[in-house]
């Protein structure tokens, strides 16, 4: 029964460029299932869209619906809204930490919090992921300490922990080497082999021609529009 | 995490100054309070009295005010960078309810801090008087009259009063200090304001709820 439902799911959503987000969108139509990676390319220097917000529930469409896992976000309380993003993963496209917190404070966050799994547990991962992102120790200042490009790759790594449903990755390369970039495309793939959900809003043209993501969806922002690539492979809509 | 650095704030960190000022109560008031009763002839009403002054009304205040000042400021100030930043909507987007992760700790940390306080401030001004009363000469310099005076004094319910001039004072600054802080929308400049209204707010509250609470308990 679980299988038959999708990660995500967008129906006819619009929204209009207001002040949380700098452009709108309209007649936004798709689905993900477990292993999807649906790729959403803009425009090199277009404005935040707010597709990851409304992913997310944090936003709500001017018309339209937003389904995580079967459930509407508007339909659902504060609290269960709570659970249901301890289950996604994002990788901000602007600032995205707590800067009250040391970095791995932030980095265990989201797990501690919405798992129960021991906190050296998650630690353990957080340095694992961090060396393979090329990361060696993962420093113990707090983010306004850290360097950008430290910060952009810790993004990465935080959105990789633990078994999340789904990760959206807001122009994850934005401030990042671009050397990082097949650490990141790779790990992309595995995720998605695991039954991971990833959304992926990019300006990079080479992140939209990859040939190596397996279940693969292209999608192309055309004003507020979002059009599907005819070349997709191995998609279903 | 949240509610042990609240705590270590809020708390630990505050008790040397809470002490100074206890210590400068206690010498001023105690004092005073000796050589005017010793004066009226009254001087076994000693103990009563001060409980009445510094127990019941001037230690938890005074405590209540020195917190809104030193930490329900940083709080609104810190809750309001949050809310600018976006750091809210961050912890929102991790699926951390922002009530349960960044009000609820503030809020209790805070109330145990008050009763915390309140109970050094009394002692620290109850030994600072009688040290200084006795240094004077305007008290008695045996520790245990003074102690036994001060004991006399006091009746379970200023205990009760103590519990709820502190907690409920705390939990309510907590809170205003939170909301005011989360309440700013987005702009830098709005901060000063939002840390302005705590304190006018917490302080008229405080107030408010010692009022009430030495009616409820004492007439």
């Amino acid at each position: 029964m679980q299988e038959l439902t999708s990660i995500l799911e967008f129906k006819g959503v619009a929204m209009r460029a207001g002040a949380l987000q700098t452009t709108g969108i309209s007649g936004v139509d798709f689905s993900m299932n477990r292993g999807d990676i649906v790729l959403v390319m803009v425009e090199e220097g277009r404005e935040h869209i707010p597709l990851a917000a409304l992913a997310q529930g944090l936003l709500t469409p001017d018309s339209g619906k937003v389904f995580f896992n079967g459930e509407c976000w508007e339909e659902a309380g504060p609290g269960q809204q709570s659970m249901m993003r301890g289950k996604i993963r994002r990788v901000f496209e602007h600032y995205g930490w707590v800067t009250n917190l040391d970095m791995m404070e932030n980095l265990c966050l989201a797990e501690s919090h919405n798992t129960h799994r021991p906190l050296e547990d998650i630690m353990q991962e957080v340095r694992s992921l961090a060396r393979r992102f090329g990361i060696e120790a993962v420093p113990e200042a707090r983010p306004t300490r850290v360097h950008p490009l430290i910060l952009r790759k810790l993004e990465w790594v935080r959105a990789f922990v633990g078994s999340p449903d789904l990760i959206l990755l807001e122009r994850p390369f934005s401030g990042a080497p671009k050397a990082n970039a097949a650490q990141l495309m790779e790990a992309v793939c595995e995720a998605a082999k695991r039954g991971v959900a990833v959304l992926w809003i990019s300006d990079e043209p080479r992140v939209f021609e990859c040939r190596e993501f397996a279940c693969v969806r292209r999608f192309r922002m055309d004003g507020d529009r979002m059009l599907a690539e005819k070349s997709n492979k191995g998609t279903s809509t | 995490m949240v509610l042990s650095r609240q705590i270590l704030f809020t708390g630990y960190d505050a008790i040397g100054f809470i002490a100074v000022v206890a210590m400068l109560t206690g010498i001023s008031v105690v004092v005073q309070a000796q050589v005017w009763m010793g004066r009226l002839g009254q001087s076994e009403l000693l103990g009563p009295l001060l409980v009445t002054v510094i127990v019941r009304e001037v230690g938890p205040l005074l405590v209540n005010f020195i917190v809104i000042g030193r930490s329900a400021t940083a709080m609104a100030a810190e809750m309001a960078g949050m809310k600018v930043r976006r750091e809210v909507d961050v912890l929102d987007a991790q699926g951390l309810d922002p009530l349960a992760f960044l009000v609820m700790p503030r809020a209790i940390s805070m109330a145990c801090c008050v009763f915390g306080l309140a109970v050094l401030f009394i002692l620290f001004s109850f030994v600072s008087g009688y040290l200084s009363g006795a240094f004077l000469q305007t008290g008695p310099t045996d520790p245990a009259i003074f102690a036994r005076s001060v004991m006399r004094g006091m009746e379970p319910r200023d205990f009760y009063n103590v519990l709820a001039k502190t907690l409920l004072p705390g939990l309510v600054t907590g809170v205003i200090a939170t909301n005011e802080g989360l309440s700013v929308e987005g702009v830098a400049t709005d901060i000063p304001q939002a840390v302005t209204r705590t304190v006018t707010r917490s302080n008229l509250a405080v107030l408010i709820i010692s009022v009430i609470i030495s009616i409820l308990t004492y007439m």
